[in-house]
Parts: structure tokens; sequence; C-alpha cells
């Protein structure tokens, strides 16, 4: 997790003050930053999980980690960015012991109609109706469903900046991933979820 | 009227490899003119656009999950056995 670098720290960083406040030996505030964060990463070990148990698993282990590791944290970047690199490190290593976790890569051209037949030239009503139209619960559950079947590696990414808010650069540094990977990465979550919504909605 | 052949088109195709990209205004300025300029005339690939922007605000509006409680409280318990750890060696010097 300690990284030698030569950047120069991250400037702005709203959680800067009570960093520094524990490194210097407040040890006390260290609840306040896991109080700060926990609801965040809670969510994000349920979409990258799915099971409260596991998103608790990684809530814990994440703030462990972080415990540990923080007397050698540059502040090259930004905290929270280096949170959320930790907790997806400890959520790959976790579904990497899983013999579940399914692994494949996903094409491009899987998600290009089969033949000129297949291509819409019609927005179809789930897309163009008014958005508080469309979303409703069951909606929710079979997107949260179609997001944890993606494979890993695609989830994360699409978690990260549709759901968590990071930018490309932002994920890129998370992931240890360059910005045209996690854009590429980002695209097929996209279109794979798509898939599953424009099917979701043609079953109706 | 002769709808263009959709995706067996180059332009038709780079509009489909670079959607995301577009969407998230992340593409170089003339790619974005290119695509605008493509968009004008296609509509399937205006019908491709509209539905991957759609996909992306319902993944923004998916619900937060709730931390329970007795979750809530473990992490507040674990928070306060590390401090008390360190806290220990810390005195001990």
């Amino acid at each position: 997790m300690t990284t030698v670098s030569t950047r120069p720290p991250a400037t702005n960083d709203p959680d800067h003050e009570l960093i520094e406040g524990i490194r210097n030996g407040g040890q006390e505030l260290f609840s306040d930053l896991v109080s700060r964060y926990q609801r965040a990463l809670y969510n994000f070990g349920m979409k990258m999980c799915g099971e409260p148990g596991d998103a608790e698993d990684l809530v814990q282990e994440t703030f462990l980690n972080v415990f540990k590791y923080l007397p050698g944290f540059r502040q090259e970047t930004k905290f929270k960015n280096w949170l959320y690199r930790i907790a997806a490190s400890v959520c790959i290593k976790k579904r990497r012991r899983s013999k579940f976790a399914p692994k494949r890569e996903l094409s491009l051209e899987e998600f290009l109609p089969a033949d000129e037949a297949a291509v819409q030239t019609q927005v179809p009503q789930w897309a163009a109706m008014p958005l508080d139209q469309v979303l409703n619960e069951e909606l929710g559950r079979q997107l949260k469903t179609a997001i944890l079947d993606l494979p890993e590696k695609y989830r994360v990414v699409l978690v990260l900046r549709d759901i968590e808010g990071f930018s490309t650069e932002e994920t890129a540094q998370i992931l240890n991933l360059t910005p045209s990977n996690v854009k590429v990465r980002l695209h097929r979550a996209r279109l794979f979820l798509r898939d599953r919504l424009r099917g979701y909605f043609s079953d109706e | 009227m002769n709808e263009p052949k959709h995706l067996s088109q180059r332009h038709c195709l780079e509009m489909f490899a670079r959607l995301s990209e577009y969407v998230d205004h992340e593409t170089a300025s003339d790619v974005e003119r290119r695509i605008d300029s493509h968009l004008a005339h296609c509509p399937a690939c205006r019908v491709c656009l509209a539905t991957l922007q759609r996909t992306i605000a319902l993944c923004k509006g998916t619900d937060v999950a709730r931390l329970p409680d007795d979750v809530a409280q473990r992490l507040k318990q674990m928070a306060q056995k590390l401090q008390n750890q360190a806290g220990a060696i810390h005195r001990g010097g």
C-alpha cells in the first residue's frame, strides 16, 4: 500500500486535517474517519459483492488496512482515492478466493446488432420517457443483479465511475490502470447493462 | 427512403466504439464534431446514444445501500479497539 512517488502531496484534500491529526498521535480521531466513510464503503461493498456479510467484511478489512498503512500514506493522492484503492484491492482478493467469481472478457463486437433487422431507428419508450417514470423498485433490483453479473474487472470500473462518481483519471489511479483502459472497460460495462435493460423491457 | 446501412458503415462503428467517451465529454474536439455531424444524419446511432444515456442515468439513480445499525455499531467498536491498542503502544513509548 505504500508506494514510492515523487508526486507532491494532493492539495485541497478535504480529509487532510483529519489524516494529519491521526498521524500526529490523535488516534481517537480514527473513529471520525470511520464514521465519515463507513456508509460510502458499505454501499461500494454492496454494489461489488451483493451480500450484506461480504460488504461488512469489505468495510472492516479496508479500515484495518487503512489503520495499518496510514503512517506510510504519502498524500500524493487524495485520501478518498487511496481508501478506495485499498477497498478495491480487498474486494479483488476476496473474489479471487471465491470459486464463483465470473471471469470473462467482454468484447465490443458482442454488443453490435446481429444484423440489419436488429437495428432500431426509434428510441424505445424506456429511454424516451421521463426517468422517474422508468426507475422503480423492480427495475432497481434488475439493475443490481445485472451489475453483479458483470465480470469483476468491468464491474469495479462501472461502480467507481457511474455510482461512486470518480473521474476517469481518479479511477485509473485507484485501479492502477491507464485512463484509456478505464474508458474501454466502462464502455463495455455500460453496453452490457444496456443489453440487459433492453432484454428486461422487451420481456415486459 | 434508403436508411444508411447501420454499423456496416465506418462512421457508425467509430460512433459505437466511442459513445461513452462522447457522453462523458472526453473525446477530442475534432472527434466530437465528427460524431455530432454523424448523429444528425443517422437515426440508428441516435437510438444507440439515447439508450446508452438512459442506462447511465439509471445506474446513477440506483439507491444507496443503507448501513445497518448493527454493522455501524461493530465498526465503531473496531475503531475504538484499534485506537486503544495504538494508544497503549504510544504510552508505552
